[in-house]
């Protein structure tokens, strides 16, 4: 079994600050990490390849240090590295960065899984992995909890709503994405370091060996710009409706309609970008 | 000189932070209280490399240089210093030195089974008369056909508890030398080497330190490491690398004071806002972090020293005094800022002051530091006072 795991190295910050006069992370000069729910991926892949012989490969968009990451994520266990990586690739929204992992992962050998954290501790979108298996055309599943191996078959349990999901999926390749496992990552191990630096193949891949356009990729190949945020205020108003359960449900309805939270006609579907060609 | 960590040395940090600070720190105050390690802690080391740090890896190590080693026993000790002290002593003085100048098979016989962690190490240097003065050193080994019969007390063994292998200096007659001392190979399940009771320390007070005595024990005479008669130069080469470890072990003590101290000067209030935002405790802060910043330069300095090969007495008698002495000024500035707080045992920051003191007594005092430190300035290389 051959086993994807996207990973992304994000700042360690006691206190986010943002580029002078840009609606960026400050991220220059700042220690990385893997983001939580990624390791999480990664440490289901790796128990997935101890059920079951294989090959784990970890892959990452970003600046060259961001082979740190993916050194640690060899010496966590995985097999090799790919690092995406060029001046163009900067300044990437989730679509643009999704067409680039989707393109790296479609010149690979073909995967059986693709795992990857449900979201990233520094933007937290959760649209990366879904928007990779709709560029793909292939199933995901999101907010996996537990992967298990049935066969030629996998189960997949998540929580949704305070509700189990146990998902059977017969189909592969796909998509996972991982907001929380049932085992902590495990710590690395000291003396598989060396191997992740001197034994273990990482490969470096640029816009060229993709064969994407400037255009498709970084800030240029982003159907978004973030123009400013703000921290929401932290009120909740609660209000409880004990009457008759229809009209509580018109009620809701109507609050919802009045704060525009159930019209999404004409919005979602149609993108501005469409993804390269499989 | 380098100043920045590499990819490498970066990736090292983060395996041993990873363990320190969710492993380790969640047990400090417990080891502390009971004066003992958690038998699940040793156990979830021992498959992640820490007994073996810098033994290559056909005998079953992680083949860090001593920077990385440093860093790992910094992390250690940020969380728990016991620990760092267990590691540090472990790998520096016990498991190096028979890396370095033991011959193949004494290499093969150890080395796999200290770096597993099955067989922790310990250094039997001090005696009840001999300390800061090496050479006063009463315990005898004598050479009676294949064996050394070994009889003498040695005192505040650190490990001493859990040490499988001791490696044990004494004075022998095997040379025309009329003083010469060597060293031994010791496993401590040896009949008459008789471990004492546990001290009942200050600080580090999780390190099982007690003494090791030896009634007529017989070793035998393959045993002997390095050269006969060379076991004080070899201690003393050894304890170059050891003092980097106990520096480092002093920075992770210093690190983790001055980052409790600026947690809880911005969540205490006084005067209707956080102390941190008085000018007093500003002060304070900055003070511990540019202290804290300059012992690490000096130990990684140290470190690269060692790695280097080309001599870091002066560097690392350097590191150690600066580091120690930092780690007791922080861990006391933690404390004042913690306030009466910190005066008691519901903080760590009484911890980090019991625990930083010992680093400016053992593997060497302050006051020995600055001798060995003055005398190559005053007398150069070669010349002992």
């Amino acid at each position: 079994m051959r086993i994807l795991v996207c990973i992304k190295q994000v700042p360690v910050m006691a206190v986010p600050c943002l580029v002078q006069g840009r609606w960026t992370l400050q991220r220059e000069g700042l220690e990385g990490q893997i983001s939580e729910h990624d390791l999480q991926a990664l440490e289901a892949a790796l128990r997935l390849r101890e059920a079951r012989d294989g090959e784990v490969i970890v892959l990452t968009m970003g600046p060259p240090h961001a082979e740190e990451a993916l050194r640690e994520a060899l010496a966590r266990g995985a097999d090799r590295a790919l690092l995406l990586s060029d001046p163009a690739f900067a300044g990437a929204d989730t679509l643009a960065t999704s067409t680039t992992l989707a393109q790296a992962i479609r010149r690979l050998e073909s995967p059986d899984l693709i795992l990857c954290g449900a979201r990233t501790s520094d933007s937290g979108t959760g649209q990366v992995g879904p928007q990779l298996a709709e560029d793909l055309g292939i199933p995901h599943v999101a907010y996996v909890e537990e992967v298990l191996l049935e066969g030629n078959s996998i189960l997949v349990r998540r929580t949704v709503d305070r509700f189990r999901e146990t998902i059977r999926l017969r189909r592969l390749p796909t998509v996972l994405t991982f907001l929380r496992i049932p085992n902590p990552p495990r710590q690395v191990p000291l003396h598989r370091i060396h191997e992740a630096f001197d034994v273990k193949p990482l490969e470096r891949w640029g816009l060229r060996k993709l064969g994407l356009s400037p255009d498709q990729v970084g800030a240029a190949g982003s159907a978004t710009r973030v123009i400013g945020f703000r921290e929401p205020p932290a009120q909740r108003k609660a209000r409880v409706l004990r009457d008759d359960p229809d009209r509580a449900v018109e009620e809701i309805l109507q609050a919802l309609d009045s704060r525009l939270l159930l019209n999404v006609q004409g919005g979602i579907h149609d993108r501005a970008h469409n993804p390269p060609e499989s | 000189m380098e100043l920045e960590l590499s990819m490498r040395h970066r990736v090292v940090r983060k395996a041993a932070r990873g363990f320190a600070q969710e492993v380790l720190a969640p047990w400090a105050e417990w080891i502390d209280r009971e004066a003992r390690f958690p038998e699940e802690i040793l156990e979830s080391m021992k498959p992640l490399g820490y007994f073996g740090l810098q033994i290559p890896a056909r005998w079953e190590g992680a083949g860090l240089d001593t920077l990385a080693s440093a860093i790992v026993v910094e992390e250690l000790s940020k969380a728990c210093p016991a620990v760092g002290l267990m590691v540090s002593v472990h790998n520096s003085v016990a498991v190096n030195p028979i890396w370095r100048f033991g011959t193949p098979q004494q290499r093969d016989r150890y080395l796999p089974c200290m770096a597993r962690g099955d067989r922790i190490g310990a250094f039997c240097l001090t005696e009840p008369n001999a300390g800061s003065d090496t050479a006063a050193v009463q315990t005898r080994a004598e050479l009676q056909g294949e064996h050394f019969i070994i009889s003498g007390n040695k005192i505040f063994v650190t490990n001493g508890g859990e040490a499988g292998i001791a490696l044990v200096i004494a004075r022998t007659q095997l040379t025309s030398d009329q003083k010469e001392w060597s060293l031994l190979i010791v496993e401590t399940d040896r009949e008459g080497c008789l471990r004492g009771h546990q001290e009942d320390l200050v600080g580090m007070r999780g390190n099982p330190v007690c003494p090791l005595v030896f009634q007529e024990c017989r070793v035998p005479r393959e045993n002997l490491l390095g050269e006969p008669g060379r076991g004080l130069r070899i201690a003393l080469e050894a304890l170059d690398g050891g003092r980097v470890g106990i520096a480092a072990q002093a920075l992770g003590i210093a690190q983790a004071a001055l980052e409790a101290s600026i947690q809880y000067a911005m969540e205490r209030i006084q005067f209707e806002r956080p102390i941190g935002h008085l000018q007093a405790i500003q002060a304070k802060v900055a003070d511990m972090a540019v202290q804290v910043e300059a012992a690490r330069l000096l130990t990684y300095k140290a470190a690269r020293a060692c790695d280097a090969g080309n001599g870091a007495t002066q560097a690392a008698a350097m590191a150690k005094l600066f580091a120690s002495a930092t780690a007791v000024r922080a861990a006391l500035e933690a404390v004042q800022i913690f306030g009466g707080y910190g005066y008691t045992r519901a903080y760590p920051v009484e911890r980090y002051l019991r625990d930083a003191k010992a680093t400016e007594i053992y593997e060497g005092t302050s006051e020995i530091q600055r001798l060995v430190i003055s005398r190559k300035l005053l007398f150069g290389r070669k010349k002992r006072p």
